[in-house]
Parts: C-alpha cells; sequence; structure tokens
C-alpha cells in the first residue's frame, strides 16, 4: 500500500515536473507544477509530516498557484517565445544542471544511500505534528524565522510601493 | 492601449493633452464605482442588512399568499366580465334574445353573428316577433368589453364569471347559442364584502 | 501506515470503512433534502410555498430534477478542451466529500469514533481539501471554450484568494482558545462556553467568508447568472452541471458543520450521548437556514464592493480579532 502510493506520487512529482518544462502551453505548465505540489504534498504525508504536507497544498497550491493560474489564464497562451535567447543559453544551461546534479549526487550518496534497506529512522510519536513545528520555529531556529518573515514583509511592502507608484503616474 | 479604454459609458472626455499622455503611457483606465465609505459604510451596510433579514423573517412568519390555482380559484369582482351567458324567462323558459342584432353592431371586435327568424306560432323560441336561429360568439376575438351587454334591450345577453376558456382548437372557441344559453357550471368563487 | 490520522486511538479497519459508507450515505441522503428545503424556504420568505407538487409536500422534488438532468444530453462546446471539461465538476465534488470526513458527530463511543478522521492538523485539513474544489470552478471554467465561463471562474479565483485569509484568520482565533487544531479536541474546549460567544467576530467573519468560499448571495460573483449566464458552469449541461450543483449544497453543509464544531458546541447539548450527531445535525440545519435566509434577503455585491469587503474590512478586522485574542490567551 505504502509502496504503491509512493511511486504514484513519485511519478506523479516527476512528471508534473517535466511537465513544467516541456509543455508549450503556459496554462498546461501551471497545471503540471499544480500535479507535482500534490504529489509532493503526498510524500510529505509519507513522511509522517502532515502538518508540511497540508501547508504545501494550502500555501503552495491553494494560494500561490491560484495567482499562477490567475495570470495565465488572463494573459492568455501567447504562441511567442519571452524574450531572446542568451549568448550561450545551451552551454549554461548544462553546466548549470550538471552542477545541480553534482550537487545532489553528493548529497544523495552521502547520507540518503546509507539507509537504503534498513528500516529508516524511528521517530517519536509526536514528530511533525503542529505543535512539534511550531517549538521548532519559535524556540531553536526563532533568528532565521523571524529573518525570512522579514524578507517576506520586505518583499510586500515593495509590492504595494511598486503598484502605487504606478497609479501615480497614470 | 489607446486612451478610450474603460471610458465606454459616457464619461467625460479627456481633454486633447490628456488623451495624448495616456496614449503615450502603457496604462489602462480603470473605471472605479463609488466609494463605499470605510469602517463607516461597512458598519451602516451591516446595519441595514440586518435590517433586511427581519424583513425577510416577517415574510417568512407570515406565511404564503399563493393561491394555488387548479385546486383554489382566484376570486372575481361581481362585475368581473367574464365569458358570456345567454339568458331565458324564468317561469316561460323562451329565450330572452329577439334577434335583434344590436350586439353585433355594438360589437367593437366585430365577434358575435346573428341569424335572425321568425318565430312560428306553437313553437315559439323567443318572446318577440322573431328569435336568433343562430347565435355565434368567436371567443378568440372577443376582447371582453360588456359593450353587447350594455346593447341588448332585453338583458339577453349578460357576462358570466368564467375565466377559463382556453382550448386546444380555435374552432373549439366559437360558442354557439346551445353552449352560451347552456347552464354554466359556475366554479369561479365571488369575492366577499370589503375584499 | 500512513500517519494522517491521531496515532493514539486506532480503530479496525472494518469500522473505518463502515464509518465512511454511513457518512456518505447520510450526507447524499441529505443533500437533495436540502435542495427542495432551500427552495421551499426561499419561497416562504417570498410568501410563496415552493415546489410542492412532486410527491407529498414536494419531497421527490429532486427524483424529478435528477431525473431530468441525467435524461438530458452532456454537452460540449467545439472549442472546449474535452479531458479538463470532463475533469471540472470532478473535482470539486472529490474536495467536498474529502472534507466531509473530518467533520465530528460525537466523541468516542464504544470503541468507536462519531467522525470520519480525527487528523492532527484537522481545520489544515479543510483548507487544504478546499483548495482543490477552486481548481475545479477554473478547469471548467477556463476549459469551456466561452467567455463568461472564464470571467466567471477568474472572479472565483479572485474572490477565493481574498476570502481564504479572512476566513483562516477568523479560526485562528478559536485555535488559539482551544490549543488545538483537531475538531474533536476543539469541541471538546467548547466544554463551559461555545466559542461563539467569546469569538463572536471570528464567527461573523467565518460566515461571511464561507458565503464567499461557496459561491452564494451575496457574494455569488462567479455564477451571476444576470451577467454571466451562469459563470463556469455556462457551457455545462446534463448531470455535470447537476453535480456543479450538487457540490454548491455539500460545501455549504461542509462550511455549517465546520461551523458549528469550531463556534457553536459541534455535538455538545443536553440529552444522552447518541443524541450527539442529532446536536452536531441540528446546529448545522441552523446554519443552512442562515445561508437560505441571507440567500433570500441580499443582492449581489458588485465587484469591487466585493473585494474592498474582503481585504479592507474582513482582513483587519480578523487580524484584529486574532491580536486581541492572543493577547487575552497569554493574560488569563
Amino acid at each position: 500500500m505504502e509502496a504503491v502510493l509512493f511511486f504514484l506520487a513519485a511519478i506523479g512529482a516527476l512528471g508534473g515536473a517535466i511537465g513544467v518544462v516541456a509543455l508549450q502551453n503556459p496554462f498546461y505548465s501551471v497545471l503540471a507544477l499544480i500535479a507535482h505540489l500534490f504529489s509532493l504534498a503526498v510524500l510529505f504525508l509519507m513522511l509522517t509530516s502532515a502538518f508540511v504536507a497540508a501547508a504545501q497544498v494550502v500555501v503552495y497550491a491553494g494560494a500561490v498557484m491560484v495567482l499562477y493560474v490567475f495570470v495565465v489564464a488572463y494573459v492568455g497562451g501567447g504562441g511567442e517565445p519571452v524574450g531572446r535567447d542568451l549568448p550561450n543559453q545551451r552551454f549554461l544551461a548544462i553546466l548549470v544542471a550538471g552542477i545541480l546534479f553534482v550537487e545532489l549526487s553528493a548529497a544523495v550518496l552521502s547520507s540518503a544511500l546509507l539507509a537504503l534497506g534498513t528500516h529508516g529512522p524511528d521517530v517519536k510519536p509526536g514528530f511533525g505534528d503542529p505543535a512539534a513545528i511550531g517549538r521548532l520555529l519559535l524556540e531553536k531556529f526563532l533568528l532565521p524565522f523571524e529573518a525570512s518573515s522579514l524578507v517576506l514583509l520586505i518583499a510586500a511592502v515593495g509590492a504595494i510601493v511598486l503598484a502605487g507608484r504606478k497609479r501615480e503616474t497614470a | 492601449m489607446s486612451a478610450d479604454n474603460g471610458q465606454g459609458n459616457g464619461a467625460a472626455p479627456f481633454d486633447p493633452k490628456t488623451a495624448a499622455y495616456l496614449d503615450s503611457i502603457d496604462v489602462v483606465q480603470v473605471q472605479r464605482g463609488p466609494d463605499v465609505g470605510g469602517v463607516g459604510g461597512a458598519y451602516r451596510a451591516f446595519g441595514e442588512t440586518l435590517r433586511g433579514l427581519k424583513t425577510t423573517m416577517a415574510r417568512l412568519i407570515e406565511g404564503p399568499l399563493t393561491i394555488e390555482y387548479p385546486e383554489e380559484k382566484t376570486p372575481v369582482y361581481p362585475r368581473f366580465r367574464g365569458r358570456h351567458k345567454l339568458h331565458k324567462f324564468e317561469d316561460t323558459g323562451l329565450e330572452k334574445c329577439v334577434g335583434c342584432s344590436l350586439c353585433a353592431a355594438a360589437c367593437p371586435a366585430d365577434c358575435i353573428r346573428v341569424v335572425a327568424a321568425e318565430n312560428i306560432p306553437g313553437e315559439r323560441v323567443s318572446a318577440g316577433e322573431r328569435y336568433a336561429a343562430v347565435y355565434e360568439i368567436n371567443l378568440s376575438r372577443c376582447i371582453f368589453c360588456g359593450y353587447c351587454e350594455i346593447a341588448c334591450p332585453f338583458d339577453a345577453i349578460t357576462m358570466g364569471h368564467d375565466y377559463e376558456m382556453a382550448d386546444y382548437d380555435r374552432s373549439d372557441l366559437i360558442f354557439t347559442k346551445e353552449m352560451l344559453l347552456a347552464e354554466p357550471i359556475e366554479r369561479t368563487p365571488l369575492k366577499s364584502e370589503g375584499e | 501506515m500512513l500517519s494522517i490520522a491521531d496515532t493514539t486511538f486506532v480503530e479496525a479497519t472494518w469500522i473505518m470503512i463502515a464509518k465512511s459508507l454511513v457518512i456518505f450515505a447520510i450526507i447524499f441522503g441529505i443533500l437533495p433534502i436540502l435542495t427542495v428545503v432551500e427552495r421551499k424556504l426561499i419561497g416562504r420568505f417570498q410568501h410563496r410555498y415552493g415546489p410542492n407538487r412532486v410527491g407529498p409536500y414536494g419531497l421527490m422534488q429532486p427524483l424529478a430534477d435528477v431525473g431530468k438532468l441525467i435524461s438530458k444530453e452532456s454537452f460540449r462546446p467545439e472549442n472546449a478542451v474535452s479531458t479538463l471539461f470532463i475533469l471540472g465538476p470532478l473535482l470539486p465534488v472529490l474536495s467536498g466529500v474529502l472534507a466531509l470526513a473530518i467533520l465530528p458527530w460525537g466523541n468516542v463511543q464504544d470503541g468507536v469514533g462519531l467522525y470520519g478522521i480525527d487528523v492532527p492538523i484537522g481545520i489544515l485539513y479543510f483548507f487544504a481539501v478546499g483548495s482543490i474544489a477552486f481548481y475545479g470552478l477554473l478547469l471548467g471554467g477556463w476549459s469551456s471554450g466561452s467567455k463568461y465561463s472564464l470571467l466567471g471562474a477568474m472572479r472565483s479565483a479572485a474572490q477565493l484568494i481574498s476570502y481564504e485569509v479572512s476566513m483562516g484568520l477568523a479560526l485562528l482565533g478559536v485555535i488559539m482558545m482551544s490549543g488545538s487544531l483537531s475538531l474533536v479536541d476543539i469541541v471538546e474546549a467548547q466544554n463551559k462556553i461555545w466559542f461563539f460567544i467569546p469569538q463572536f467576530v471570528g464567527f461573523l467573519i467565518f460566515m461571511l467568508a464561507g458565503f464567499a468560499e461557496t459561491n452564494r448571495t451575496p457574494f455569488d460573483m462567479p455564477e451571476a447568472d444576470a451577467e454571466l449566464v451562469q459563470g463556469f458552469m455556462t457551457e455545462y449541461g446534463g448531470m455535470r452541471f447537476g453535480s456543479f450543483l450538487l457540490v454548491e449544497y455539500m460545501e455549504i453543509l461542509v462550511v455549517s458543520g465546520i461551523a458549528a464544531a469550531m463556534f457553536l458546541g459541534g455535538w455538545m447539548g443536553p440529552g444522552p450521548g447518541f443524541l450527539d450527531p442529532v446536536w452536531m445535525l441540528a446546529k448545522m440545519f441552523a446554519l443552512v437556514f442562515i445561508f437560505i435566509w441571507v440567500r433570500a434577503t441580499l443582492p449581489r455585491l458588485r465587484y469591487d464592493q466585493l473585494m474592498s469587503l474582503g481585504w479592507k474590512v474582513l482582513l483587519p478586522l480578523a487580524t484584529l480579532n486574532v491580536l486581541v485574542t492572543a493577547v487575552l490567551v497569554v493574560v488569563t
């Protein structure tokens, strides 16, 4: 049961991610991204973190992607490519992808592969539930948490300033 | 974007300078509705909403006023002008209509057809000298003005209260003398006093 | 096993299957009745009787409606995107049924929890599955290949993001007072006083946002029949259209259920334990009545009024409510 669900979610996540890049119509790309996010949520759920899964769905699929869909559906799937290609774009893309691959391989080889064939880590009861996550955020990682909220606040204020300036000139 | 975006519904046109400026920049003009009035407006709207809810709830308590038609009929006033009736004298049983065609003459819709004939002694039909051999009202043309009733010197034709005259065929709406004379099944209730 | 359920209390699999079947059967029995009740009540609000021809008191009306809808052609416009067009009505049904699972009908009795599932993330689950419904409307509207459908879908998108925030913030006060996200725990926390009283502002905001979330008057902007024909439903016919209608009533039930559990003490009520689900149902119906009452009363808001109500009134109020509640919870 668990294995079947894992592979379904994994296929969904990978398929969605490939779809985002490969599909021509931006609307379908966004839909593929949504499918990817939902699959990720299922994976989180299987990693005993229901809260993260719910947050994933509520925040990303429920709010952020709504805005994406909003914009894409209004602007429409125009066939013309956006902007010009950078010089040496193909080379740069391969380079960046290679660096990412090396990094991920290093991470996977050094840690996760060791757990293959074992039972996996034993999870304490209460791990990943909202109370535990809240305690981590507000006690152990208070400073990074506040710093990131400050960054978000700056972004929100900046968005309002930019939007407001446009109206003044109009 | 051109400057006449968003000013379709009769807004004042921009003066040339503004129009030129609007043409030069890539901005869509947005027509805004009147301001809803911030917090005070919201408070007022909330109060008015409660008032509206009270109104509808009162209607709920009053209960339905519907007249459930096929079972229950709308009562009509005594002078309601429904389908015509021809009358007979109650004592002798003779028809009141003497075939004078005054009703046909008065009819603005020209829907009454009268063919008169002489009464033969021994088999009298009407009280007068002549009687209506044919008396037809085409109810698909009748406008229920009641002029026939007024024109009749013998009160032979009156307007009844029956208003259920729908039929599947136009020819069925031509009422003959027999149909008009027949005692109609009085199905229409009258309004009570003061209603 | 998936750890979405509370691990402290485990039921046999057959009990869970039986529970889900019972909940499913009862809710899908209530839904058709709800459509008649709504039409009859709207009628009474307007001095009319409402449907009373089919069956005793018109109770067979939904049967006639469904019969009509099923016998109709499942029409699809030529320029519609077929897969998404079919997916459109399915997703909201899925989301509604998923949301039913967390409505609490009573606490554990005789080893059976009278709820579909008691998730530790509780109310977040409601928001998570609620977001699926939105994609149904949007896909339906976009794939119909009609400007009315697209506009309706876009409006519902804007409405959803405007009101979901206030809805979440309105519930935050209750969550802080009860100290739990689980709906069962929240209902238990209302032992002394229903949160309806200390959290009255939250209740009001939640109900208002609930009207918007379920696309009901006065916020039925997405389907505004006067200007957008039927919004995202315009191109749908037959039972696909019917399932959109069904979902509307299911969402009303779910929002009423959540509100009843969060603010009106859920299953709490006098009488023996087996009456608990009845109490819950009664409270839900009281809230459904409010939904219908408001529909009979208010006209549709203009679009900018809708937006400014959501962002300029409800959101600040909800935030203020959360702040005040937080201070009070810490102080006491």
